[in-house]
């Protein structure tokens, strides 16, 4: 029967079909060193039970317009979040900071850690929506990675060839190249491309404040990393390594 | 925030992304069809590191789930059906157009013909009630065609909701403590006329209405009510419609009537 009937005639049912889902997200957060593993079978007992309570509140809440399995994750995760502030394991969740840290910079023994970071930041580009392009261009500006016609005319796509007036050899000479160089450069495309007369210092100013929500935004809420600009630096250069490799594996 | 993008059902109170929004961007990801979801879901989310932090974290959780390679989706399904419904309905209506023109062409020359052998009828004394009957049977058959080309662009208003189909009339929790007068299953109402809810429950009371369409869209909800009934006064489209009655704890009924 399908889980959406189940959830109105046999919600009972739907709770049991449901047990691998809730016993894999269990997994991710013991994963993430917020429940400890010999806490797992009590975790899912409450859930079971949670679940089973909130399901009148699910039959009207639920408007068909999601995956009931999503929207079911979602809510046993909200679950397992307030049963970790309830039990007050934050205290014990601050200490994966040291496991993050791990991540970052034990990378070559983890390459499938870093795969999974490099897909959370790529998906945390994704959510700034019509700000992608942009804010891929200031990262590579920022963190001075190598610069090419494609990164301009990926975020500026009506730039007629003849008006890119940029001196690439010099905008990737990082022993003469400025931070004001920079942010110069960068704000002349970005007020040509928005039409607007936008100061460096107000750009400078923006990427700021994007940064730190990226940050944040990897680090998590509750805490999963312990990202900072330099760890940061690191992950982004290698989603861009990827990336490239990815265009001239297409291009060949 | 706006009242519409409020009552979209995908944002709470406090004018965040409610689980159902947050699902259905992660499931978005999940199946690459960020683009086709609506506007200010996208706009909020792009500057709103709350719902982008819950949006990540879900995804992380059911992005391995083989579910969605196999499962038609609930909402972008709908989208593209529901694109494709209006190609087909904009080429019908289209050639509709057309062949109405033709035959309106056609009787106009018809009835002029008609009004002169009439009149000429009449100069020979012949009675004016045929004149009269002739013009209006003109009219009602022009009537019928308009009404049969709107008939194209609403039918798709009257298609059931398989999911709904399946849950009316099945025993809720509330079958023992409420029983529904009005609108009955399939009642039909005509346009502009108000909808009337009743039942009868001695228990429950702070009940709340919802009247959704057959795409499963919240048309209104009638909060508090007072008493054992409620009243409907604005106009509703002609279509098929599910309404819920629901306590603050429980979904009570579900039920459906058709607004022709």
């Amino acid at each position: 029967m399908k889980d959406i009937i189940l959830l109105y005639k046999n919600p009972g049912k739907l709770v049991e079909k449901y047990q691998n889902t809730i016993e894999i997200i269990i997994n991710k957060f013991i994963q993430s060193g917020f429940i400890k593993y010999t806490d797992k079978d009590d975790f899912k007992q409450d859930i079971n039970e949670q679940l089973l309570i909130k399901i009148p509140k699910i039959q009207k809440q639920y408007n068909q317009k999601c995956y009931l399995h999503t929207y079911l994750s979602a809510i046993i995760r909200n679950i397992i979040l307030e049963k970790i502030r309830k039990n007050k394991s934050f205290n014990e969740a601050n200490n994966s900071a040291v496991h993050s840290d791990q991540i970052i910079y034990n990378n070559a023994i983890n390459n499938l850690t870093i795969t999974d970071e490099i897909e959370r930041f790529r998906t945390v580009l994704i959510l700034f929506n019509k700000q992608k392009e942009k804010l891929e261009l200031c990262l590579k500006f920022i963190f001075r990675l190598p610069i090419t016609e494609q990164d301009i005319f990926q975020y500026f796509e009506n730039l007629k060839k003849a008006d890119l007036k940029i001196n690439f050899h010099k905008l990737n000479d990082e022993e003469n190249l400025t931070d004001s160089d920079i942010y110069s450069i960068l704000t002349g495309i970005i007020n040509a491309k928005e039409n607007k007369s936008n100061t460096p210092d107000a750009i400078r100013k923006w990427i700021k404040s994007k940064l730190n929500e990226i940050i944040g935004l990897m680090n998590g809420n509750p805490k999963r990393a312990n990202y900072d600009k330099s760890s940061l630096e690191l992950l982004i250069e290698k989603y861009f390594n990827k990336k490239e490799r990815k265009i001239s594996i297409q291009e060949m | 925030m706006s009242t519409a993008i409020l009552n979209s059902g995908f944002f709470n109170s406090q004018e965040h992304l409610n689980e159902e929004g947050i699902s259905l961007y992660t499931d978005a990801l999940i199946l690459g069809k960020k683009e086709e979801l609506p506007s200010e879901i996208l706009d909020h989310v792009e500057n709103c590191q709350l719902c982008k932090n819950k949006i990540i974290e879900l995804y992380g959780i059911c992005k391995d789930n083989s579910l969605y390679n196999t499962v038609t989706h609930p909402y972008f399904h709908e989208a593209i059906k529901q694109q494709f419904n209006y190609s087909i309905l904009y080429k019908i209506a289209a050639s509709v157009l057309i062949l109405v023109s033709i035959v309106l062409i056609t009787k106009f020359l018809f009835r002029n013909q008609k009004k002169e052998i009439i009149i000429s009828e009449e100069q020979c004394d012949s009675s004016s009630v045929k004149h009269d009957k002739i013009i209006s049977d003109s009219i009602g058959s022009d009537q019928k065609e308009d009404s049969e080309h709107d008939h194209i662009y609403i039918a798709a208003n009257f298609n059931s909701n398989p999911v709904f189909e399946s849950l009316i009339d099945e025993s809720l929790r509330s079958d023992n403590i409420l029983k529904i007068i009005s609108p009955q299953t399939d009642q039909q109402f005509s346009l502009n006329k108000s909808i009337k809810f009743k039942w009868e429950s001695e228990s429950i009371e702070n009940l709340k209405i919802i009247i959704l369409n057959n795409r499963a869209d919240r048309i209104i909800e009638i909060e508090d009510i007072i008493g054992n009934n409620a009243t409907y006064n604005k106009e509703l489209k002609p279509g098929l419609y599910y309404w819920k009655l629901e306590s603050e704890d429980d979904l009570l009924y579900l039920g459906k009537f058709i607004v022709k």
